[in-house]
């Protein structure tokens, strides 16, 4: 061990104990030798011996009392770094000296308010933080659920509307083939009216030449009585004649007869004819009609198709707009997540700073611990169940608690092994990452692995292991 | 008495059946148009051309007393031959309709009921009988009174 490395009060210890040594043993050297040159001077002597013993009782008492105050005055500057150090934040120094320990105890003091109002200031903003990102979580968990609700319901009007569409384009379809049907329909009764209208040109036709007909029988009539006058008047020769006259006649009136027969049918023809026509006249209206209807039908269908394509538009907007509201919602909710994990992760680390008595108590305290040996010894039996159940349990959360446990047992490990702690280089000392393997923790390390932990997370010796070794140190000297 | 045959020729007038000896009817024409003639009887429709004779046409309904003969498809004009004071004079009767030619025996014509003096009964030799229908045989000569005949006759000159 180097000089440097010993404590100020080994320093001094040293060095007036080496004085002490020093003037002790250049008295006895001058007692030696006075009393060697002899003389009656005994009393003298005597008495200068024990004035220098004296003297050198009392130098070195004072010299245990200076290096015993000045241990003292180290202490609580010692005791307030260490608090420091351990994350304690409630610790007070009573009188501040005006000397250099003094002047660090202010400093101390100042660090320690500085980092008061940090913490407590972290400790805050991570707590409003937590809760702002929590309503965050849920308010983007609502929007989510609420996008995939949109999402499906905007799915099933898409299919309703499918269904209208083909119901429309059904419905169209058939208003144009009743369309079609009523053409086809239309040009058969323009053509029945146009053969009609034939049949009753013909009939005319008929009607005339009939009339012809009868006109020709009478005036054959006439001729035949004109012949049988003739022949009658003729008297004897005309006899003859008068019989193919009176054939005549009688042919004559046969065919006048079928004639009249013949207008009467015409005429009923010409009737029923017009009958057929008038009738295919109302039909046409009808069917004008009938096609109006169908073609504002088809109208309407085509109106129809096309409202349903610009809804079916407007909801594939709406389908883009929900898709993004819900990616844009678990983004939300990702961030929200990873915004709570961080201010926890920044509250977990705030947990090393203990600003009040609770958390000190909660919390394994390295001073009081020292203070409480028998509570201390009777952890002892429970220190490693506790250590590695504890631990098994815990996975996220407060890592410092458990590490505060294992400082415990790593302690009280140390006092039955009365191992001396060394520094070794251990993995990270962050607790907070998730993915960070548990097994480290939970299964139960070598000590010095333990201890190492321990040590690289206080930053400084445990001071429990310096009192040790004063006390020994002070042993020494009783 | 031998049976003398005669023959007639009958028409209709209306309801009525005439008929009239067939040596007065020269021809039996379908009704002609006829033009007009100023100041005539009321008999007396007008005159007509039969190949470039002109030949007075009288309603004989009228003549008889009866409405006005109303022209049909049926309706004819007896071209007939009367004779009048040893002149011979021709003239058209309008009659409603011509029906046949009959030969009867001069035994079938009954006599004229006289119911006092009628001037219609002049005209009438009498009455045959044929089946149901009772034909009214004409006497052609005095169909028209003298004074008619005469003023048929002067017109006829008039004409001529």
């Amino acid at each position: 061990m180097r000089w440097i490395d010993l404590k100020i009060s080994q320093k001094l210890l040293t060095v007036f104990g080496l004085f002490i040594i020093g003037f002790i043993s250049i008295s006895v050297w001058d007692y030696i030798q006075i009393s060697k040159i002899g003389g009656g001077n005994n009393e003298l002597l005597s008495r200068f011996l024990v004035n220098h013993i004296v003297l050198a009782l009392i130098f070195s008492l004072i010299s245990m009392g200076m290096i015993f105050a000045v241990n003292k005055s180290f202490q609580s500057t010692l005791k307030a770094a260490e608090k420091l150090s351990e994350g304690d934040l409630t610790f007070n120094i009573s009188s501040i000296r005006k000397d250099e320990l003094g002047q660090i105890d202010a400093s101390l003091l100042t660090i320690k308010n500085r980092l008061r109002t940090f913490i407590e200031h972290v400790k805050e903003t991570t707590a409003n933080l937590t809760a702002a990102s929590s309503e965050l979580n849920s308010g983007s968990q609502l929007i989510s659920n609420g996008a995939n609700d949109q999402a499906s319901t905007s799915t099933e009007i898409s299919m309703t509307m499918d269904q209208i569409a083909m119901i429309s384009k059904q419905s169209t379809n058939n208003a144009n083939e009743t369309n079609e049907i009523a053409k086809r329909a239309y040009e058969g009764i323009i053509k029945g009216a146009e053969d009609l209208n034939r049949a009753l040109q013909v009939i005319e036709e008929i009607a005339q030449k009939n009339s012809v007909i009868s006109e020709i029988s009478y005036q054959t009539k006439i001729l035949s009585i004109n012949a049988s006058v003739e022949a009658a008047r003729a008297a004897e020769w005309g006899k003859g004649f008068s019989v193919i006259a009176e054939h005549i006649k009688r042919l004559a009136e046969t065919t006048q007869t079928s004639a009249a027969e013949i207008e009467t049918v015409s005429k009923l023809g010409v009737k029923i004819t017009r009958n057929s026509a008038m009738q295919l006249r109302e039909l046409v209206s009808e069917f004008h009609k009938t096609s109006e209807l169908t073609q504002m039908v088809a109208d309407s269908g085509s109106e129809q198709y096309v409202a349903i394509e610009q809804v079916n538009l407007s909801m594939q907007g709406l389908n883009d707009v929900t898709q993004q509201n819900a990616s844009s919602s678990e983004e939300l909710t990702a961030s929200s997540e990873e915004l709570v994990r961080l201010s926890e992760s920044l509250n977990s680390q705030t947990l090393f700073f203990k600003l009040t008595k609770e958390e000190l108590e909660n919390a394994p305290d390295f001073e009081e611990t020292m203070d409480q040996e028998p509570e201390f010894t009777a952890y002892n039996e429970t220190s490693f169940n506790f250590n590695s159940r504890e631990n098994e349990e815990r996975e996220t959360g407060n890592e410092y608690e458990s590490e505060f446990s294992k400082l415990f047992s790593d302690r009280l490990n140390q006092r039955t092994e009365q191992d001396v702690i060394e520094q070794e280089v251990i993995q990270e000392e962050e607790p907070k990452k998730e993915d960070k393997p548990i097994t480290p923790r939970t299964k139960s390390k070598p000590f010095e692995e333990e201890s190492a932990q321990k040590t690289k997370n206080s930053g400084v010796k445990i001071s429990l292991t310096d009192n040790d070794e004063i006390d020994r140190q002070f042993e020494k000297f009783k | 008495m031998e049976e003398v045959f005669q023959t007639f020729l009958t028409f209709s007038l209306g309801q009525e059946n005439f008929a009239i000896d067939v040596e007065h009817v020269e021809k039996i024409l379908e009704y002609q148009p006829v033009t007009e003639v100023p100041k005539a009887p009321v008999y007396m429709l007008g005159v007509f051309n039969l190949r470039g004779e002109v030949i007075p046409l009288v309603d004989t309904r009228i003549k008889f007393g009866m409405e006005r003969t109303e022209i049909t498809t049926s309706t004819c004009v007896l071209v007939i031959t009367i004779n009048s004071e040893g002149e011979k004079i021709k003239l058209g009767a309008l009659v409603d309709s011509v029906n046949e030619v009959i030969k009867q025996s001069t035994k079938d014509i009954l006599p004229i009921p006289t119911i006092g003096k009628q001037s219609k009964t002049e005209f009438l030799h009498g009455v045959l009988k044929i089946a149901d229908r009772f034909i009214l045989l004409l006497n052609a000569d005095k169909i028209f009174s003298v004074d008619e005949i005469i003023e048929l006759k002067a017109e006829n000159f008039e004409l001529n």
